[in-house]
C-alpha cells in the first residue's frame, strides 16, 4: 500500500517580510498543492493523508478554499484531511465551506476509525488552536490484519518549546501500536526511529518552504507499507517552488566586493529565488559604487532580496579623497563624519558617501 | 549703493521742494544750523529707500508739517550695481511710490507701489520694516552704515545684517572648490527640507512624507482588518458557545419531558390512591356514626328508665309531704289573725298621744312668741325717741347759713387776691408830695386825676399818678416826678374783677368778714357731726334691720299668738308650762311604743311560720308539676327510643356488626395513607411544577436556538469575507511601506547629517572671520586714540564687548572707557564693517551730527581715517560744525539753507 504523507500548506500565509512579493509567494504554495497531487498521481498512492494546517487561519479568503478543494478534486483518489491548529475545526472554520463536499476528499470532524484500502486510518482532528492535550490518546489498541495509520497534528516531545502544544509522546507507534503515525505542525522533515529500528513516525514537513531557515522543507513523503507491522518505506519528493537563500559574505580585502557581485551574478533561477544577503567588513569608498550595483541586481532579477550592510565599514585608511579636497568647509565635514562614533552608523556611511558621490561629480 | 541727491517736500520744517545734490561718490558735508533740518534729511533718506508708501501708524504722522494736511514727499537718487535709479514715495494723502530706471540721460518708470518699495528696500535689507523704522534693526545694512544723531553706539545687529557680513567675510576664506559641492549639498538638503529644517510639505514634500501618509492610511486599513478578524474569531467564539448553551437547553428539555412523562404516570397512580382513601374514609365515617347513633339510643333507653323509676318514686313522696304541709299552714294562719285584732287595738290609744304632743307644742310656740314681742317692744320705743332727737337735731342745722369747705377757700383766695393787687397798685403809684407856703393853683397835667387843684397855705396835698406825675404851678415851676413803667389801670381793672368775684361769694352769707364767715363755717360743721351722731344711735339701735322689718315681724307674731289663744284661751291669763307639758308625753309614748313592740313581735313570728309554710307548700307543689312532666317528657323519649319495636338482644346484636365493619373500613384507610405515605412529594403537584419547567425549558430552547442561528448566520457573513486575508495583505502592505519609509529616511537623515555637519564647519569658520574686522577695526582705532587702547573684541555677532589694552594683563570693558573713546571705538567699528560690505561695490555711510566728544587733535584723526576710507565708501557727514570738517579738503561741502 502506498500514500502521500503531506501537511502544513499554510495556504493564505501572511508574509510581512516579503511586502509587494507576498502575493507570488502565497501563489506558489496553491501550486506546490497541485504538484503534491501530481507526486501522488505520479506514484499511483493510494490515497493522500493531509496532517492538519492546510489554511494558514480559518478566516482565510474563500476562494482560496474553493482553490484547495478544487485541486485536491483534481486527483481522484482518496484523500484524508485532518484540521491542525492553524484551523481548527470550530464554527465558521473552512471546513464549513461547501466546496468540501467532494467525493474524495475526507475532511476528518471526529476521533473516528476509517478504513480504507488496506489500512485503518485513526485521525486525530484539532478542535482548538491550543491545548496540553495528546490529541492520539483516544486510538484503540485493537488487533485486526489491517494496516493501523495514525495522523495527527501536534507536537513530538523532547521538541523545546515554552508550553506544551499538542503533545504527542514519542512512543506512539509502539503504545498504540501503529504501523505508521502521519504527523504535520513542524515544517521542517523529521523522522523518530522507533524502539525495533524502524521509522514508523515522520513530520512531512510543509510543502512549499514558508520562511527563511527552514530546514528540509518544500517535500511530500511517498510512504509504503506491504502490511500490517512491516516497516514503512519513506521517500521525499520535492514540491517546492521556490528558493529562499540566506547568504553572508564578509569583505576583508579590497575588491572582495567584486566576489560576492559575482555570486549574485552567477545564481540560477532568480526569478524564483528569495535572497537576504548580509555583507560585513570594510568597503572601500571608491567601491561603493559596486555594493551599489549588487543591490540593483537583487532588486531587478530576484523575485524578493534583501542587502544587510549594518556591519560594513569603511575603510580606515581611506581618507585619500579627503586630502584631495583641500582645505575647507567641505573637508572640515568630511573628516567629522569619518570619526563620528554617533549611534547611527548606518546614516554616517550614507551620508559620507553621498559627500563622495558629489565631490567625484557622480551627482549632478 | 551711494546716494546722488536727496529731495524733500512737505517734510516737518521743511514747508517747500527741497533739493540737495548732487553728492560725491566719496566725502561730503552737509551743514547747517541746529533746528534747520538736517536730520530731517536724513529720516527722509530712511523713509524714501526702507519704508513702504503706504505706511500707518503715528510715526508717519509726525512727518507731516506741523497743522498742515500735506503730503511729505521724498526724492532719491541713487546707484546700486552700476545703475542710476530714482525713486519718489509720497506718504499718508495720496500714499505712491515710484521708482525709475535712468537710460541715457531720462528717468524711465521701472516699477510703482509696493513692487517700486520692495526693489529699493531690498538694495540694503530682504526684511520688511515691518515694526517700523524707529528701531535701527530694521534698517538692514544702514544700521552698521548709517549713523543717527549722536547715536555712534552699535545695536545688537540684526540676523539679516550678520548673516551678511558673514557671508561677504566666508567667501573669502572658502575655496572657489568647495562652493560647488556646498550648492549640491544645499542642493540635495532643500530636496528634502525647508530652510529652517523641517521636512517639506505640499507637492514638494520628500517621499517619506508620502509614504507616511500612505503608511498612515495603510495602518487605518490594517486596524479595520485587525477589526474583522477580531469579529470573525468573536462570532466563531459566539457560535461555540451559543452551540453548547443550545445543546445544555436542549438536553434539560429532554430531560423534563421525560421527567414529566414519568411523573404524570405516578401522579395518575396517586390520585386513585387518593380516591380510595377518600371512598374508604366516607365509609368509615358512615360505620362510625351508625354505630354512635345504635350506640346512643341503647344507652338512652337504659337512662330514661332508670329516670322514670326514680322520679315516680319521688313523686309519691311529694304528695304526702305536701298534706302535712297544709294542715300546719292553717293553724299558723289562725295565730298571724289573732295577733294582727291586738296591734289594732294599741293603734287607737295612739291618737289620744299625738294630741298630747300637739299641745305641747302649741304652749312652747305660746311662749316664745310672748318673749319675743316683749324684746320687739322695747327696741321700737328707742328707736322712736332717738329718731325725735334727730329731728331736732336737723332743723337746728338747716338754722345756720355758712359757706362749705369749697366756697370757704374760695372766698379766702379772691381775698387774698385782692390785697395782693391794692398793695401793687399801692407801691407803683408815684407821691408827689406840696406843701404850700402860700395858696396856690395847680394844674395837674399828668397823674390820676388831671386838671386844676388848690392847695391852701400851710397844706399839703399829695398828688398821685404813674408812671409819672407831672404838675404845673404858674409861674413858679413845672414839676414831674416819675415812677416804674407798669401800667396801674390794667391792675385796677384786674382788682374791680376780683372784688366783684369777693361779692358774689359772700352774698349768700351776708357778709364779707372773713373772721366771720369762718365762724360760720365751724358752727355748721359742730351741727353736722351731732345730727350724724343721733343718726348713729338710731342705727346701732336698728342694727342691721330696718324698722318697717321689725314692726312687720311684731304683727307677725302678734297673729301667731292669738292664734293659738284661740285653741287654748284660758293662756291667756295663765301662761302653760310647756316643759312639764312635755315631760307627761314623754313618758307616755314610752309606755306606747313598749306595748306596740312586743304585740308587733308575735305578729311577725306568726306570719313568718304562715309564709314560710305557703312557700314550702309552694315548691313541693312546683316540684310536683315538674316532676309530672319530666315523667311525661320521659316516657314519650322512651315511646321514641323504642319506635323501632326491637328487643334489647336484637339491637346488641346489631351494634356489633356495625362495630366489625367501621374496624373493617378503619384498616383500610390506614393501608391507604401508608401507600400515600411513600410518595416522596405530591406528584400531581410535582407533575404540574414539571409541566411548567417544560414549557418554560421549551421557550428557553428555542430562544438558545434563535440566537445560535443569528450567531451562526452572523459568523458566516463575516467567514465568507475572509479578513485573514484581509489581515495578511494589510500587513504586507504596511511591512512593504515601513521598508520602504526605513529607506527614504535613512537617505534623508543622512542628507541631513550632511548638511547639518557642513553647517556646524560652517559657522565654526564663520565665528572665526570676525577677526579681520577686529584688526581692521583695532587699526583704525589705534590711528586716532594711540596703541594704549590696543586691541578691539567683538562678539561673533560683530559687536564690541571690550578692549584688551596694549599696557594691561586684562581685558577692559567698555564702559570704563571715556565718552570720546567709546565714540572713537564704535566710529572704528563701524567703518571696518562697511569696508567688509563695501567689499563689492562702494556703499553710503551717513555720520548724522556724530563725534561731538571728539577733541580737535583726534578729530583730525578721524578726519584723515575718513579721507582715506572714502576711496571705497560715499561718506555724507551732517553737521552744524562744518568748521571741523574744514581739513577734508576733498570733501564736498553743501550749505543745508542755501539747498
Amino acid at each position: 500500500m502506498k500514500f502521500i504523507h503531506t501537511a502544513d500548506w499554510q495556504i493564505g500565509m501572511k508574509a510581512e517580510a516579503l511586502g509587494d512579493r507576498a502575493p507570488q509567494v502565497r501563489e506558489e504554495r496553491l501550486a506546490a498543492a497541485q504538484r503534491v497531487t501530481e507526486v501522488a498521481r505520479t506514484e499511483n498512492a493510494d490515497f493522500i493523508l493531509v496532517a492538519g494546517d492546510v489554511f494558514e487561519d480559518n478566516a482565510v479568503d474563500r476562494r482560496l478554499v474553493q482553490k484547495v478543494a478544487d485541486t485536491l478534486r483534481s486527483f481522484g483518489a482518496p484523500i484524508f484531511i485532518i484540521p491542525g491548529n492553524h484551523d481548527p475545526l470550530i464554527p465558521g472554520s473552512v471546513w464549513e465551506h461547501p466546496s468540501w463536499n467532494t467525493p474524495n476528499i475526507t475532511v476528518i470532524r471526529e476521533n473516528t476509525r476509517i478504513e480504507v484500502s488496506q489500512a485503518v486510518i485513526y485521525p486525530c482532528p484539532l478542535m482548538e488552536k491550543r491545548s496540553t492535550s495528546n490529541p492520539t490518546a483516544w486510538i484503540p489498541n485493537e488487533n485486526n490484519s489491517r494496516i493501523r495509520i495514525g495522523l495527527a497534528h501536534g507536537t513530538v516531545e523532547g521538541i523545546r518549546q515554552d508550553e506544551p502544544d499538542y503533545p504527542i509522546p514519542r512512543n506512539t507507534p509502539e503504545v498504540k501500536d501503529l504501523d505508521y503515525l502521519a504527523l504535520g505542525h513542524w515544517h521542517s522533515y523529521a523522522s523518530y526511529t522507533g524502539a525495533d529500528g524502524n521509522v514508523r513516525m515522520a513530520y512531512s514537513g510543509t510543502h512549499e518552504t514558508t520562511k527563511f531557515g527552514e530546514r528540509d522543507s518544500g517535500n511530500v513523503l511517498i510512504v509504503e507499507i506491504d502490511s500490517a507491522g512491516k516497516p514503512p518505506v519513506i521517500r521525499r519528493a520535492k514540491t517546492g517552488g521556490l528558493n529562499w537563500l540566506s547568504v553572508s559574505e564578509e569583505l576583508i580585502d579590497q575588491g572582495d566586493i567584486n566576489k560576492v557581485k559575482y555570486l549574485i551574478d552567477s545564481m540560477l533561477n532568480p526569478s524564483r529565488t528569495l535572497i537576504q544577503l548580509a555583507i560585513s567588513g570594510i568597503l572601500p569608498m571608491e567601491e561603493r559604487s559596486e555594493l551599489e550595483h549588487i543591490e540593483q541586481m537583487l532588486d531587478t532579477r530576484f523575485l524578493w532580496s534583501h542587502i544587510d550592510c549594518s556591519q560594513l565599514r569603511p575603510a580606515p585608511t581611506d581618507r585619500s579623497w579627503i586630502e584631495d579636497l583641500g582645505p575647507g568647509v567641505i573637508q572640515e565635514t568630511a573628516r567629522r563624519l569619518l570619526g563620528s562614533s554617533g549611534s547611527e552608523p548606518e546614516v554616517t556611511q550614507l551620508a559620507l558617501a553621498r559627500l563622495y558621490n558629489i565631490v567625484k561629480g557622480s551627482v549632478k | 549703493m551711494i546716494v546722488k541727491s536727496i529731495g524733500v517736500c512737505y517734510w516737518r520744517n521743511i514747508l517747500h521742494d527741497f533739493n540737495i545734490g548732487p553728492f560725491s561718490e566719496s566725502l561730503n558735508v552737509v551743514y547747517a544750523p541746529n533746528g534747520s533740518g538736517k536730520s530731517s534729511l536724513f529720516e527722509a533718506l530712511r523713509r524714501g529707500l526702507i519704508d513702504r508708501h503706504n505706511v500707518k501708524g503715528e510715526d508717519i504722522k509726525e512727518i507731516q508739517p506741523w497743522g498742515k494736511d500735506l503730503a511729505p514727499t521724498v526724492t532719491v537718487e541713487f546707484v546700486n550695481k552700476g545703475v542710476s535709479y530714482r525713486i519718489t514715495k509720497q506718504f499718508i494723502r495720496g500714499a505712491r511710490s515710484v521708482l525709475e530706471k535712468r537710460r541715457g540721460d531720462q528717468y524711465e518708470p521701472f516699477a510703482d507701489g509696493s513692487r517700486a518699495d520692495e526693489l529699493a528696500r531690498e538694495i540694503l535689507t530682504k526684511d520688511p520694516p515691518s515694526k517700523g523704522l524707529s528701531q535701527p534693526g530694521h534698517w538692514g545694512w544702514a544700521q552698521a552704515l548709517w549713523v543717527p544723531q549722536g547715536n555712534m553706539a552699535l545695536a545688537p545687529l540684526s540676523d539679516e545684517l550678520v548673516s551678511d557680513i558673514r557671508s561677504v567675510l566666508s567667501v573669502q576664506l572658502s575655496s572657489s572648490g568647495s562652493s560647488r559641492v556646498e550648492k549640491q549639498i544645499n542642493a540635495l538638503y532643500g530636496l528634502y527640507f525647508t530652510g529652517s529644517g523641517r521636512l517639506k510639505k505640499g507637492k514638494d514634500a520628500p517621499q517619506s512624507v508620502l509614504l507616511e501618509q500612505k503608511l498612515a492610511a495603510a495602518r487605518e486599513g490594517l486596524k479595520r482588518a485587525n477589526e474583522g478578524y477580531k469579529s470573525f474569531l468573536n462570532a466563531s467564539a459566539d457560535v461555540q458557545e451559543s452551540r453548547e448553551r443550545t445543546e445544555k437547553a436542549k438536553q434539560e428539555l429532554t430531560r423534563l419531558t421525560n421527567l414529566l412523562q414519568a411523573t404524570n404516570s405516578e401522579a395518575k397512580r396517586y390520585s386513585e390512591i387518593k380516591a380510595d382513601r377518600e371512598r374508604t374514609n366516607l365509609e368509615k365515617d358512615k360505620w362510625g356514626t351508625q354505630f354512635e347513633t345504635l350506640a346512643k339510643i341503647i344507652r338512652d333507653i337504659d337512662i330514661t328508665e332508670k329516670n322514670l323509676v326514680t322520679e315516680r318514686k319521688e313523686l309519691e313522696s311529694l304528695k304526702t309531704n305536701l298534706k302535712n304541709r297544709e294542715t300546719g299552714h292553717e293553724t299558723a294562719a289562725k295565730n298571724v289573725k289573732q295577733h294582727q285584732e291586738a296591734l289594732e287595738r294599741l293603734k287607737e290609744n295612739q291618737g289620744h298621744l299625738e294630741d298630747m304632743t300637739n299641745m305641747v307644742e302649741s304652749a312652747r310656740s305660746f311662749s316664745e312668741f310672748s318673749s319675743r314681742l316683749s324684746i320687739i317692744d322695747t327696741k321700737l320705743s328707742a328707736v322712736s325717741d332717738a329718731t325725735k332727737h334727730l329731728k331736732e337735731l336737723e332743723s337746728q342745722r338747716a338754722s345756720i347759713v355758712a359757706p362749705d369747705d369749697e366756697t370757704l377757700k374760695a372766698i379766702t383766695k379772691a381775698i387774698t387776691t385782692r390785697d395782693n393787687l391794692k398793695f401793687q397798685i399801692e407801691s407803683l403809684l408815684v407821691n408827689l408830695e406840696i406843701t404850700a407856703e402860700c395858696g396856690l393853683t395847680i394844674d395837674i397835667l399828668k397823674g390820676e386825676n388831671t386838671g386844676e387843684a388848690r392847695i391852701a397855705s400851710g397844706e399839703t396835698a399829695t398828688f398821685r399818678g404813674s408812671p409819672e406825675i407831672s404838675v404845673r404851678i404858674p409861674d413858679v415851676a413845672l414839676i414831674r416826678a416819675s415812677g416804674p413803667s407798669s401800667s396801674v389801670p390794667e391792675l385796677k381793672e384786674e382788682l374791680r374783677k376780683t372784688e366783684e368775684q369777693i361779692a358774689h361769694l359772700t352774698i349768700p352769707f351776708g357778709t364779707t368778714d372773713i373772721d366771720r364767715l369762718n365762724t360760720l363755717h365751724n358752727d355748721a360743721k359742730v351741727m353736722e357731726e351731732n345730727v350724724r351722731a343721733a343718726q348713729v344711735k338710731i342705727d346701732t339701735l336698728l342694727g342691721s334691720d330696718k324698722r318697717e322689718n321689725i314692726e312687720f315681724q311684731k304683727e307677725e307674731l302678734e297673729r301667731n299668738r292669738d292664734g293659738i289663744l284661740e285653741q287654748y284661751p284660758e293662756w291667756a291669763d295663765d301662761q302653760p308650762d310647756w316643759k312639764n307639758l312635755k315631760d307627761e308625753v314623754a313618758r307616755s309614748r314610752k309606755l306606747q311604743d313598749e306595748q306596740n313592740e312586743a304585740a308587733t313581735k308575735l305578729w311577725k313570728e306568726a306570719q313568718k311560720i304562715s309564709s314560710d309554710l305557703d312557700k314550702e307548700i309552694g315548691i313541693i307543689k312546683t316540684r310536683i308539676d315538674g316532676l309530672g312532666k319530666d315523667i311525661q317528657r320521659d316516657e314519650n323519649i322512651l315511646l321514641e327510643l323504642k319506635k323501632d319495636n326491637r328487643t334489647p338482644e336484637q339491637r346488641k346484636d346489631e351494634l356489633n356488626e356495625i362495630t366489625m365493619s367501621w374496624n373493617a373500613a378503619k384498616i383500610n384507610l390506614a393501608e391507604l395513607e401508608n401507600q400515600l405515605g411513600k410518595f416522596d412529594e405530591d406528584p400531581e403537584a410535582l407533575a404540574i411544577k414539571l409541566k411548567s419547567d417544560k414549557e418554560q425549558a421549551e421557550d428557553f430552547y428555542a430562544d438558545q436556538k434563535k440566537q445560535y442561528d443569528m450567531a451562526v448566520g452572523s459568523l458566516n457573513t463575516l467567514s465568507g469575507s475572509g479578513s485573514y486575508s484581509t489581515l495578511a495583505e494589510a500587513s504586507e502592505k504596511i511591512a512593504d511601506l515601513e521598508r520602504n519609509l526605513a529607506r527614504e529616511e535613512l537617505e534623508q537623515e543622512a542628507v541631513r547629517l550632511l548638511h547639518d555637519t557642513m553647517e556646524s564647519v560652517r559657522k565654526d569658520a564663520l565665528s572665526k572671520v570676525s577677526k579681520p574686522v577686529e584688526i581692521s577695526a583695532s587699526k583704525t582705532l589705534n590711528r586716532i586714540c594711540g596703541l594704549d587702547l590696543g586691541q578691539i573684541c567683538l562678539r561673533d555677532t560683530f559687536e564690541p564687548t571690550e578692549i584688551i589694552p596694549e599696557a594691561c594683563d586684562r581685558n577692559v570693558g567698555l564702559l570704563n572707557l571715556s565718552g570720546g573713546e567709546r565714540e572713537q571705538l564704535y566710529f572704528a567699528v563701524r567703518l571696518a564693517l562697511a569696508e567688509v560690505l563695501a567689499k563689492d561695490e562702494r556703499q553710503l555711510v551717513v555720520l548724522d551730527d556724530v563725534l561731538t566728544a571728539t577733541d580737535s587733535v583726534r578729530l583730525g584723526r578721524v578726519l584723515e581715517v575718513l579721507d582715506e576710507k572714502a576711496k571705497k565708501l560715499q561718506v555724507i557727514v551732517l553737521t552744524c560744525h562744518p568748521e571741523r570738517y574744514q581739513p577734508l579738503s576733498s570733501a564736498k561741502f553743501f550749505d543745508f539753507r542755501a539747498a
